[in-house]
């Protein structure tokens, strides 16, 4: 490839195929590494797991594969909808949202005295949460001749500000015991136990949008062109924005109520697809989820040796610090350049 | 396709919703086989107009219609894919978001139409953009860039269909915008309406068979080029400095047309 010029097919294709093989690899690497106690200290081996164990591992590789596409591919859908290099399903303050729902029935919980959250009855109130910011922005961002990039982006600001202080004030009023727990569910968990139900229908919608976008590749495409431009060539925008956005919605919410906010990977995914294969949707869509999937599988992987204070280092903390870095660089390269 | 027209009929043309009318009682008639070039002051409307002709917005009040094969359509109701088929508009800024290639930006412009890989290929061949096919069009320059989003609506344009540009030759040099005159008035040649926003008074004298002429928010002249463009009109509208910054003692004096036709008639 010289200077200026865009990738053959064949080498795009390539890429997205690497992008699937190394996803791939560190699924089954996360299947196999594993800690056993000594009295030096823990060992890491890889090999493959006895009895139970391989269905821990597997339900963390199912839900670190399944929240990574799904972020990744809400990102994606995000960025094209709002034609907006920095748009995340953070910035639309589903995350915000999440957390400040379970926060609520938490101090809810703890007032009514009917004991802490776990399984759906954690996941039920960020789900909520979530789905009443993704109305909040939606409804904020509407304008007669339909959705506004722009001001869904501010609406999306102000309200993650908004849950952002609402969620320091029900903080400040849960008793002492039950603030760790809400600080360990923001800071991302990949669980080796998720909730079976939620996590398969996850997976599902995910699917059903890659494969959707995949098909629609060349609609998504024309809608990063003005609005003017792409209604002329024969998008109606309209219907396309709405579908995106709840799909976005959709997908990010339920990423967040089986792992908490994990951040980065819904901004650097699309991002590093992108880079690799182009920018048409047709194979962007696939890739990007790829990238999200391996993203998050890698990351839990590393973290598996690294012990830290109260255990293994939170997926939220690592995916903050791998992905910030790596999102200044492509900025500094000029990888975000030429968006409208 | 035959027998192609745009018809404003008393219509008025705001910008938004909420926007007071920026053209008011407009009756013209764009004919299929001819290139009318509206011309006028910054915010006289050209945008505005183009923009409802092209069915994005609707007319304040009036009528637009556009007429092809013997039916009258009104473009504002006229559902996105159907429309895509009958008129194709080049926007004042071309988008072309990064990362994408030439062609691939071309090929953009057949969405709603049906895949023929040749049109796409007449398209940039017609306008030299054959040996840039593969360019990130991030690294072209904006001359280029121009071309490609000329090429595109190229692509998409039916025969006999409407074509609706907004400054098309702005930031060309003369070879390009002498080529994609040429490529226009081809599109006339084979019954297409073309409609051309130009600010060049000597270029729009040259390059557009008829003219409509806007000013105080009406269309205050439309007829033959020659007749509509005439100096004591134009001095009239942009004032005696502009008349000699433009060189145009007449506008329609000077070398042979620039679509290389032998000159006014």
């Amino acid at each position: 490839m010289t200077a200026g010029t865009i990738r053959s097919r064949r080498t795009r294709l390539a890429a997205l195929a690497g992008l699937v093989a190394i996803a791939a690899a560190a699924a089954v690497l996360r299947v196999l590494i594993g800690r056993s106690w000594e009295p030096s200290g823990w060992r890491i081996e890889l090999a493959w797991p006895a009895g139970e164990i391989v269905w821990f591992r597997l339900g963390a590789v199912a839900v670190a594969s399944t929240v990574g596409a799904s972020l990744a591919t809400s990102g994606l859908l995000l960025q094209t909808l709002l034609r907006n290099p920095l748009a995340s399903p953070f910035v639309l303050g589903l995350s915000s949202g999440a957390t400040l729902g379970l926060a609520v029935a938490m101090l809810a919980s703890t007032a009514l005295g009917i004991g802490t959250l776990a399984g759906l009855g954690s996941v039920g109130p960020a789900f909520a949460g979530a789905i009443a910011t993704l109305g909040v922005v939606s409804i904020a961002g509407r304008r007669r001749e339909g959705l506004d990039p722009l001001t869904l982006v501010l609406a999306g600001v102000v309200i993650s500000s908004l849950c952002g202080a609402l969620l320091m004030l029900v903080n400040h009023l849960l008793p002492p015991g039950a603030r760790g727990d809400l600080v360990a569910w923001t800071m991302g968990r990949i669980d080796e136990q998720p909730e079976s139900v939620l996590l398969a229908a996850t997976a599902a919608g995910c699917g059903v949008a890659i494969l959707l976008g995949t098909l629609g590749g060349s609609r998504l495409d024309v809608a990063l062109l003005g609005d003017d431009e792409a209604r002329s060539i024969g998008v109606a925008l309209g219907p396309l924005r709405w579908t995106m956005l709840l799909g976005a919605g959709l997908l990010a919410a339920c990423a967040v109520a089986i792992a908490g906010p994990i951040a980065f990977v819904g901004l650097v995914a699309p991002h590093l697809a992108r880079l690799l294969v182009g920018s048409g949707h047709r194979l962007l869509v696939l890739a990007s989820a790829a990238a999200g999937a391996g993203l998050l599988l890698v990351a839990d992987l590393v973290r598996q040796p690294i012990d830290l204070g109260a255990g293994r280092l939170p997926i939220g903390v690592l995916t903050a610090l791998v992905g910030g870095p790596v999102f200044l660089l492509l900025l500094r390269r000029g990888r975000l350049e030429g968006w409208s | 396709m035959t027998g192609s027209r745009v018809m404003l009929s008393d219509a008025s043309f705001a910008p938004s919703d909420r926007a007071a009318p920026v053209l008011e009682e407009v009756e013209a008639v764009a004919e299929g086989g001819r290139i009318t070039v509206v011309v006028g002051a910054n915010a006289a409307g050209k945008t505005t107009l183009l923009r409802t002709v092209a069915g994005l917005r609707p007319a304040r009040a009036g009528r637009v219609s556009i007429e092809l094969d013997g039916a009258a359509y009104d473009p504002w109701r006229m559902p996105a894919r159907v429309r895509a088929g009958r008129i194709a508009m080049l926007t004042q800024r071309v988008g072309l978001p990064a990362g994408f290639g030439v062609a691939e930006s071309v090929e953009m412009g057949r969405h709603a139409r049906p895949h023929r890989p040749e049109r796409i290929l007449e398209a940039m061949d017609r306008l030299a953009l054959d040996p840039l096919r593969d360019r990130a069009v991030e690294t072209l320059s904006v001359g280029q860039q121009q071309r490609v989003g000329l090429a595109r609506v190229i692509a998409q344009h039916e025969p006999g269909g409407i074509l609706l540009l907004d400054e098309p030759f702005a930031p060309l040099d003369l070879r390009e915008t002498a080529r994609a005159a040429g490529v226009l008035r081809e599109a006339a040649r084979r019954g297409g309406v073309v409609i051309a926003t130009v600010h060049d008074l000597g270029l729009a004298a040259r390059f557009g068979d008829d003219v409509w002429l806007l000013d105080g928010g009406r269309l205050v002249a439309s007829g033959p080029a020659g007749k509509v463009l005439n100096r004591s009109r134009l001095e009239l509208l942009f004032g005696p400095e502009a008349m000699a910054l433009a060189g145009l003692d007449d506008p329609r004096e000077g070398p042979s047309r620039i679509d290389g036709s032998s000159g006014p008639t």
